[in-house]
């Protein structure tokens, strides 16, 4: 059974408009940054907030039709809602958070629907516990657990992976992923996190302030974004502003220039020679050589200097930001080995190099 | 001359409060400690605890007071909670109704529920009944201690509602429960050791009441007579019956506010998790 529907819900000034359309099964990624409206679009679905118009279907019922005038209220919508921290009852242990969607069902039910959601989300040893006494990891299993209890008809996760520390998110992120696939029910995930987007989800949709601005696969909308929007929101490190000098259809290319002196060749999209384009590129997509490579014996085909302006740490290694004669900036990363290896300094000349199809142009 | 200067500022600061702490105590302590003296002093305290007039008050007092907090908590209740989950000006207005009670001599309490609910009061008139009238009733007794006691306890109850986020409420309906159903599974269990702390001290507050009662309902023994207003008649005739009944309303608002204490203690100890 799909899960569809569309919303038109005004708050204020903010205006949130979304549809969606989710098969069983299937796990769909709503992606944006906060305040976008993702929070908003679940709660709407779970009758938590009542939108001005719109149609709401979950297991082909409609429980909201603004014609019709149906608003089913929340506990009639038979929909898991898990949001975000979590929400376990402080006056329940687990066990009994698990079975309270239940616990109106004969004893047996709930002995036996609890006790196997206990064993798959591995919760066995810490059944009995205060909520209190629970990690992040526990609590987020539990009330995954309580929210398909009740074997709802479609299932809204608001950032169940934000609270988790890195190591824990990487790991959980597969079990879960198991786990809601074998349910084969929709799946509505909200997340501002794009390797949780690309790991967990069938399909994407991004929203910023209320609307929806793109969908499709998340690695071709998330990894290789069209808009500027996109771009920010998936932390996209480099966007160029670039002139068009010259469209070469057949060889897929553009030749493109920044300044007097630099010419890059960004990969063919429609647009007008002699406009500027914005062109995105990932700084983990940047390579760096301290001294000049020969450029016949590489497939790569931008090649440009710049000398090291700043060089920052990150979680993962370090940020080197180069600046080109003509004043572009480029940022890329560079672990630590390779840091102490190239024995990089502030000053030093640098030569970044990126495939062409490591840049795309975005869309103003 | 450098007592507030910043090297010695601490150090005197902290002697001045600790000063004052003494001072504080003995006062608050003495009278209570006076008290008891003079009742152990008495020969006759056990026998007066266990007169007639003592008991008659007792019973009065604690048949009332009860009857009282059961009304508060079954209407008080629902409006704490409404008053939790709204916001503005009509709120703002209705909270001010609510805590005016608090500030409010009780003796003028007294004199405007004489207006209202006295034999020639608002709504005697209204109904053209001028025969039968609460006051001077024991249902007058009740529904003074209702008006100064009430507030109390709504606050602490709108306040313990307030600490239950709101979105427990809404997982618990998706997971089926009504709203009436989360109201009893989550938010009142949740909202519970603050609010049996303002039962408490609504209790408290009814049972010490005074003024409200003698305007209202007068001061007649087995009828209206309650302990604190026995206390005054007391005074007049029986120094020692006074003592005696003083000293019961001590150990009875002393058991109330170990109560409160202990149950205030259990609310810090319950994390609710926003």
């Amino acid at each position: 059974m799909n899960a569809s529907g569309w919303v038109e819900s005004k708050i204020g000034d903010f205006l949130l408009t979304n549809s969606w359309d989710i098969k069983s099964g299937e796990i769909s990624i709503l992606f944006g940054g906060s305040g976008a409206g993702k929070s908003l679009t679940l709660k709407t679905i779970a009758g938590i907030n009542t939108p001005q118009k719109g149609h709401i279907e979950i297991g082909g019922v409609p429980v909201f039709d603004s014609k019709r005038e149906i608003n089913i209220p929340p506990h009639k919508r038979k929909i898991g809602y898990m949001p975000q921290d979590y929400g376990l009852f402080p006056n329940l242990n687990a066990r009994k958070n698990i079975e309270y969607g239940i616990s109106e069902e004969s004893q047996s039910y709930i002995y036996d629907k609890t006790n196997t959601l206990i064993d798959r989300l591995q919760l066995t040893s810490v059944a009995e516990r205060n909520i209190d006494a629970l990690s992040g990891g526990e609590r987020q299993r539990v009330a995954l657990a309580r929210a398909l209890a009740t074997s709802p008809k479609m299932l809204l996760l608001d950032e169940p992976f934000a609270a988790l520390d890195l190591d824990l998110k990487r790991s959980a992120r597969q079990e879960i992923r198991a786990i809601l696939i074998s349910e084969n029910i929709p799946v509505l995930l909200v997340t501002h996190d794009i390797e949780e987007a690309l790991t967990l989800g069938d399909h994407v949709q991004v929203i910023q302030d209320g609307a929806l601005i793109d969908a499709g696969t998340p690695v071709a909308t998330l990894t290789q974004p069209n808009s500027i929007e996109i771009a920010q929101l998936t932390g996209v490190e480099n966007i160029l502003e670039l002139e068009v000098a010259e469209l070469l259809p057949k060889e897929g290319i553009i030749i493109a220039r920044f300044g007097n002196t630099l010419i890059l060749e960004v990969p063919y999209k429609k647009v007008e020679a002699g406009t500027t384009v914005s062109v995105g590129i990932k700084a983990s997509d940047i390579i760096f050589a301290t001294k000049k490579p020969q450029t016949s014996a590489l497939s790569a085909r931008n090649i440009l200097p710049g000398t090291v302006k700043t060089i920052e740490k990150t979680a993962v290694g370090y940020e080197v930001l180069i600046e080109s004669k003509d004043g572009l900036l480029l940022n890329g990363h560079i672990t630590r080995r390779s840091l102490e290896q190239l024995n990089v300094q502030v000053g030093d000349t640098l030569w970044s190099i990126f495939k062409t199809s490591a840049l795309f142009i975005l869309d103003n | 001359m450098n007592f507030f200067s910043k090297e010695t500022n601490k150090g005197n600061w902290m002697r001045v409060t600790s000063w004052t702490t003494i001072v504080y105590m003995v006062f608050i302590g003495l009278p209570i400690f006076a008290l008891v003296l003079r009742g152990l002093g008495s020969q006759q305290l056990i026998n007066n605890i266990f007169s007639d007039l003592t008991l008659q008050a007792l019973r009065l007092s604690f048949i009332t007071s009860s009857i009282s907090i059961l009304a508060i908590v079954l209407f008080a209740t629902p409006t704490a909670y409404y008053l939790s989950r709204k916001a503005g000006n009509l709120k703002r207005m209705i909270e001010i109704l609510i805590d005016l009670p608090i500030v409010l001599p009780p003796v003028v309490a007294g004199v405007a529920m004489l207006m209202a609910f006295g034999r020639n009061g608002l709504l005697s008139n209204l109904f053209g009944n001028t025969e039968y009238s609460v006051s001077f009733t024991t249902l007058a007794v009740i529904l003074a201690q209702i008006f100064v006691a009430a507030p109390f306890y709504t606050k602490s109850a709108s306040n313990g509602f307030a600490q239950v986020p709101r979105e427990l409420e809404d997982i618990s309906q998706t997971l089926g429960m009504t709203p009436i159903k989360t109201f009893w599974k989550i938010t009142l269990p949740i909202a519970s050791p603050t609010i049996l702390g303002g039962l408490a001290l609504s209790w408290a507050r009814a049972l010490s009441e005074f003024g409200a009662t003698l305007m209202f309902a007068g001061n007649f023994i087995g009828k209206t007579q309650t302990m604190p207003l026995a206390i005054l008649s007391a005074m007049e005739t029986d120094f020692d019956a006074a003592i005696a009944l003083s000293i019961l309303l001590l150990i009875a608002s002393t058991v109330i506010l170990v109560i409160l204490t202990m149950l205030g203690q259990r609310s810090n100890s319950v994390e609710v998790r926003e």
